[in-house]
């Protein structure tokens, strides 16, 4: 006989746990949860409660440009819903972003509410990546490039030429007062930030997937088959343009208060151009790689100005060497190394 | 013996009506999907109303044509619910050993999977006059006006037990444990497939002895995926968990297995050694061409395991252990999905001591059965304390002996009704309750039972020496680059083997190296692989004594294909149709 | 009513900085059509070979028309060594990880220049001398002239490396389908190294003829770059005969606007133009769309 065990009724034997190495899925919802486990909310608690509670510890400068960041994460995460998810380029972004700031600053100026003139900013902003993202349709590759280029600098040159923004000269803007209460200090400005970025990071990431994000990669994989599957790219490409423009319109409304003042030579192609850096350094394709852009990018930016003379040559160089070495970015890289230890031994 | 235990399966399923505990999962769509087993039992009901409406009698036969899933299940419970025997018949059948199993065991019911079996039916139906339904189950594939889709059966089925339950209540409380369950077709390797009869009491009698070796009862986890028309598998998969309340999870299908047991991290795991050599192979191949890091790891784990397993392991060497298990053997386990795998077993035939060995040192503790269809599945299992080279002890009820002639001999409470329409093998098989095995063993001082050969397998050299093929064939499959080997040499000077390339492996191993080759023939006859394999053979013979050496191999130019009756449903190689399909071959290797 | 002189004077002289604009949309592509790079760096390789004429000729004492050839050749090394170091062995594949590539390029090719040359402007002399000359109502500096002129002659110096020799046809072929010139056993290494190399001569002609307009810093090139790349979006990215239209196009079109319409609007009518070229025809004037497959 063996081991003998006796032939009564079982009992039932506890689960022996033990981490589940892949998802264990039995409900498609299990696909949409954008944090998983204990371990997940533990993680996103901690940074939460860091971001709260960063300008009670933190100071000024440090407060300010993380408020910068944010705006920065919020023009990267649109261009990564443009670029990273329909694979269409734009090296004309600065524009959407003036747009929203001018639009934001010119109504705040007429005493229209703050949330108005952020709604607005928004609107006007979408509205011209609708205007933009129509003829759009037809380009692609450095055509679409080019197109994009163009509308940055007619942008900056029409605000050069409009004397009712200020011109050349450019145009104040001031801190919003909310429902009585005011933010003119950077840690209360840096918390409205803070909170709006949240909420635009949560939608985006919500929109990703979607059926429209879905929509949004079939058009960039294999546009032909989307199409014959029944995507309409005009209708998934233009209103990729819109949404991002509509963000980019949003980071604008919230870059002018930030700095105060705003002249049309501030967007020049050079922020287009940075904020492409970010999400190609940062990794094309997954959202948060555009987050880790607009922080690599920003810090890298603060850190080289130390090099005075030397911190364009050394950006230049930083930038290259990313791309040289890995081709999916800061965090493609870090993807890399999670997937190396979460295969681990095989 | 049979007091006190319940009379049948389908009894104690039904016993399960109202239990609303996980039963099943079927992985569909990428979704683990749950079947509770009420809704289980309330589909076997179902079925069964709809079998006795379609005029299934008791005692009669229905054949099921279809990959492991819950629609297996129902359909196998449902037959036996309704007084029938049902005959499980593997994918890989060909059309006309389709017709033989329909014919030879006078089915009168088929349930078919998707348009693959639906095919085989339509080339063979006018031969089986006695078929008098057919069930599809995937309907959505194809259709044919001679078969009725599975849920139109099942809806039927439904509205008809809910009217009346009670054709199909009093064909269960008809059933006495010596009717006949099962209809299970042993391969063989050798003639005409037989029809081993097997009763309720066989069944009830296996899940009791099953339940005493293993403790398996509600918490304990299977993954199903090797055919449940093997008797094991049927048991562990079906009869099993409705005696013993544990949840069976149905693969997607065999190229998912490996993610599957990842999910499903299964407690209890049984495999035949030829998905225990895959494995083992997987991981050594795998670890060849990890990243440095992984590599340099597994090769120190694996060092720390072979010297703490040394006698001069030491307590440094203890700790050493315990590290190289947490760090790189416990996550291995883990990425294998065999972490949580209290009961590993191996099956259905014989494997090399060197593979046991190589899970025993990733800690997992592969125990070796053995058993025939004709015990019910069921004589011996190696029991917690491994003893390498023996299946163990016997199962519980289980007598063993050894005849004279060194064959086991059997005798169980699992032991066999007999074949259908063939009493002169029933005759040879069983005489005076002692199920004749055809193997060849000894029991050792402990009462393990060892098993040398097939009876019918030894060799006699032409210089006198009996020579157990089975042995060398085993060590030969253990490397990695050989999926099988077939040992010759009757009358013969000396020994040679046709071998079968691991193709992956191979493939693998040929594009590091840039070699080029067409078609899988072609790979076969490559110089560079023959080197390879001549020096796998040569590391093999060094460990064998100069009479069991392999002299001369070839290697087999094709792929062995259960279509062509060269390997059995569960993948044995069919020695006497290979010996005979390349007896040129054979003969060239003793020129 | 305008006169003929005065027609001529504009033609004349949109030809001039049309000149310019069609060596830079020809080196860029030259470019495109090879690696399908859009080269942002295509002006800053061009400035810094400007520095090293302007080195050569104002530290060294060389003669101005020496300088400007061994500008030149020096650009033409530079163009190959950039290939080798940044381009060829990026792992970044896509289309847009090599636009930024370039950009990256880009940074720190200015940051090079402001850092070893400053970022003071610097005087660099005409290809001629600044004689006006006078026929049918118009002037022009024979400086212009010879500008165009030049413009012209490195133009047909393309056009015949192209058409005439073994390179330029392997160069060609590369462009047409690299994968396939590989494979009938051209050395596609070397016909990239040669294409980043003829651009930068190109790149650098363009700024040294440039150069004497503005005045020469690390900036300089960075309007003629954006209407280098509208003049070769104009004529299709990968038609060279479209990037020598499309310059001069732009160049006399927008001399006319600032002449007859607003001297403000001048600078974003180039986009005014690509948008409707593009409108109308989405790969160019000249340029022929990419065949894809499914």
């Amino acid at each position: 006989m063996t081991d003998g065990v006796d032939a009564g009724d079982p009992k039932p034997k506890p689960r022996r746990r033990g981490r589940q190495s892949v998802l264990f899925r039995d409900r498609y919802e299990q696909d949409l949860q954008h944090v998983r486990g204990t371990a997940g909310w533990i993680g996103m608690a901690i940074a939460a409660a860091v971001v709260v509670a960063l300008p009670l510890v933190a100071q000024g400068y440090v407060v300010y440009n993380v408020t910068l960041f944010f705006v920065y994460a919020l023009v990267a995460l649109s261009l990564a819903v443009l670029v990273g998810m329909t694979g269409q380029v734009s090296l004309g972004h600065a524009g959407f972003l003036a747009a929203g700031a001018y639009a934001q600053a010119a109504l705040a100026g007429l005493g229209v509410p703050y949330v108005v003139t952020l709604l607005a900013a928004i609107a006007v902003a979408a509205l011209l990546g609708l205007v933009i993202g129509v003829p759009a349709l037809r380009l692609e590759g450095p055509y679409l490039a080019i197109a994009t280029l163009g509308f940055g600098l007619a942008i900056q040159q029409i605000l050069n030429n409009w004397r009712f923004v200020g011109a050349s000269t450019g145009t104040i803007t001031d801190r919003p007062v909310i429902l009585g209460i005011d933010f003119y200090g950077d840690s209360a400005y840096y918390w409205l930030v803070a909170a709006l970025t949240a909420l635009v990071v949560w939608m985006v990431l919500n929109l990703e997937r979607s059926h429209v994000g879905r929509a949004f990669r079939a058009v960039r994989d294999a546009d032909l088959a989307a199409q014959m599957s029944g995507i309409s790219l005009s209708k998934y490409k233009s209103l990729a343009f819109v949404v991002s423009a509509g963000i980019a319109g949003l980071a604008g409304a919230l870059y002018g208060p930030l700095i105060g003042y705003l002249t049309p030579e501030g967007f020049n192609l050079l922020l287009s151009i940075k904020f492409l850096l970010m999400v190609v350094v940062g990794g094309l394709g997954p959202l948060p790689g555009a987050l880790v852009g607009a922080g690599f990018i920003t810090g890298l930016e603060l850190y080289i100005s130390t090099f005075r003379a030397w911190s364009q040559l050394v950006f230049g160089a930083v930038v290259m060497l990313v791309l040289i070495l890995e081709p999916t970015g800061l965090y493609g890289r870090w993807l890399k190394i999670r997937n190396y230890w979460k295969t681990w031994p095989m | 013996m049979a007091t006190g235990l319940p009379a049948s399966v389908p009894e104690l399923l039904r016993a399960r009506a109202t239990d609303t505990g996980l039963a099943q999962r079927v992985k569909r769509f990428g979704l683990w999907q749950r079947i509770t087993w009420s809704e289980y039992v309330a589909d076997v009901n179902a079925m069964a109303a709809e079998y006795v409406a379609l005029g299934l009698e008791p005692g009669d036969r229905v054949a099921i044509l279809s990959e492991n899933r819950p629609e297996w299940t129902v359909a196998d419970m449902a037959t036996q619910t309704a007084g029938g025997a049902t005959v499980g018949v593997y994918t890989t059948s060909s059309p006309e050993q389709l017709r033989y199993y329909l014919q030879h065991s006078d089915a009168v019911g088929l349930v078919l999977e998707d348009a693959e079996q639906l095919e085989k039916w339509l080339a063979v139906r006018d031969e089986c006059p006695a078929v008098r339904f057919v069930l599809l189950v995937e309907d959505r594939e194809a259709s044919d006006p001679a078969v009725t889709p599975y849920s139109t059966a099942l809806e039927s089925g439904r509205r008809r037990y809910l009217s009346d339950p009670r054709p199909v209540d009093e064909r269960l409380a008809a059933i006495s444990p010596e009717d006949v369950a099962l209809f299970i077709y042993t391969s063989g390797t050798t003639g005409d497939p037989k029809a081993a009869m097997l009763s309720h009491a066989n069944i009830i009698w296996a899940t009791e002895a099953l339940r005493r070796a293993l403790d398996c009862g509600p918490g304990d986890e299977f993954l199903s995926f090797l055919p449940v028309s093997h008797i094991v598998e049927r048991l562990i998969s079906i009869a099993n968990p409705i005696r013993w309340g544990y949840a069976v999870s149905f693969t997607e299908n065999l190229d998912t297995v490996l993610n599957d047991l990842r999910e499903i991290r299964p407690t209890i795991f049984f495999a035949v050694p030829r998905i225990w050599e895959k494995l083992y192979s997987l991981v050594e191949l795998h670890m060849k061409d990890a990243q440095f890091l992984k590599r340099v790891a597994y090769q120190r784990a694996m060092a720390a395991v072979r010297h703490a397993r040394s006698p001069a392991g030491s307590s440094a060497g203890a700790l050493t252990l315990a590290l190289a298990n947490l760090a790189v053997l416990a996550p291995l386990r883990n990425r294998l999905g065999l972490d949580r795998v209290r009961l590993a077993i191996s099956g259905a035939a014989p494997i090399s001591a060197e593979i046991l060995a190589y899970f025993r040192s990733i800690g997992v503790d592969v125990r070796e059965g053995f058993g025939l269809t004709e015990s019910t599945g069921l004589i011996c299992l190696c029991p917690k304390q491994v003893r390498l080279g023996t299946v163990g002890t016997p199962f519980w009820g289980v007598d063993v002996d050894i005849a004279e002639d060194g064959e086991i001999l059997s005798r169980s409470p699992g032991n066999f009704l007999g074949y259908h329409k063939d009493p002169q093998s029933t005759a040879e098989t069983l005489k005076d309750g002692w199920l004749h095995t055809g193997d060849i063993g000894e029991l050792d001082e402990l009462g393990h039972l060892k098993i040398t050969d097939r009876k019918k397998d030894i060799l006699i050299t032409a210089g006198g020496k009996n020579i157990a093929p089975q042995k060398i064939e085993n060590q030969l499959k253990s490397s990695v680059y050989i999926n099988d080997a077939v040992v010759l040499g009757d009358k013969r000077r000396y020994l040679v083997a046709l071998l079968v390339l691991d193709e992956d492996n191979v493939r693998h191993w040929a594009a590091d190296r840039q070699l080029s080759y067409s078609t899988y023939t072609d790979l076969t006859q490559n110089p560079a692989v023959v080197s390879l394999i001549d020096a796998e053979v040569e590391r093999v013979n060094c460990a064998l004594a100069r009479v069991e050496t392999v002299k001369r191999f070839a290697i087999l130019p094709k792929r062995l294909y259960h279509e062509d009756g060269e390997v059995t449903a569960t993948l044995k190689v069919k020695r006497s149709s290979i010996a005979e399909r390349y007896g040129d071959l054979v003969e060239s290797l003793y020129a | 009513m305008t006169s003929f002189g005065e027609v001529l004077q504009v033609l004349v002289s949109g030809a001039t900085i049309g000149s310019v604009y069609a060596l830079v949309a020809l080196g860029l592509v030259l470019v495109y059509r090879t690696t399908r790079i859009l080269n942002f760096a295509h002006g800053d390789v061009g400035v810094l070979g400007t520095f090293i004429a302007y080195v050569l000729f104002t530290n060294l004492e060389l003669p101005f028309g020496l300088s400007f050839l061994l500008a030149l050749a020096a650009a033409a090394v530079i163009g190959a060594v950039i290939y080798l170091v940044t381009v060829r062995p990026a792992r970044t594949k896509s289309d847009l990880g090599l636009i930024i590539l370039t950009l990256g390029l880009a940074l720190f090719l200015g940051g090079f220049d402001a850092l070893v040359f400053g970022t003071d402007n610097k005087v660099v002399p005409t290809l001629g001398p600044d004689t006006i000359v006078r026929t049918a109502g118009a002037s022009f500096s024979v400086a212009s002239l010879m500008t165009a002129g030049f413009g012209v002659l490195l133009m047909l110096g393309l056009w015949a490396l192209l058409t005439f020799t073994k390179l330029g046809v392997a160069m060609r072929a590369v462009a047409q389908r690299e994968d396939v010139a590989e494979a009938m056993g051209l050395p596609v290494r070397t016909v990239l190294v040669a294409t980043w190399g003829a651009a930068a001569v190109l790149a650098t002609a363009a700024a040294l003829l440039f150069a004497p307009t503005t005045l020469l810093n690390p900036t300089m090139m960075l309007d003629p770059l954006s209407k280098g790349f509208v003049a070769a979006v104009i004529g299709g990215m990968n038609s060279l005969p479209g990037a020598v239209v499309g310059g001069y196009v732009l160049g006399i079109l927008e001399l006319l606007v600032g002449v007859y319409v607003s001297l403000e609007f001048k600078a974003s009518f180039a986009f005014l133009v690509v948008i409707i070229v593009l409108l109308v025809r989405p790969h160019g004037l000249l340029g022929r769309p990419d065949v894809k497959r499914v």
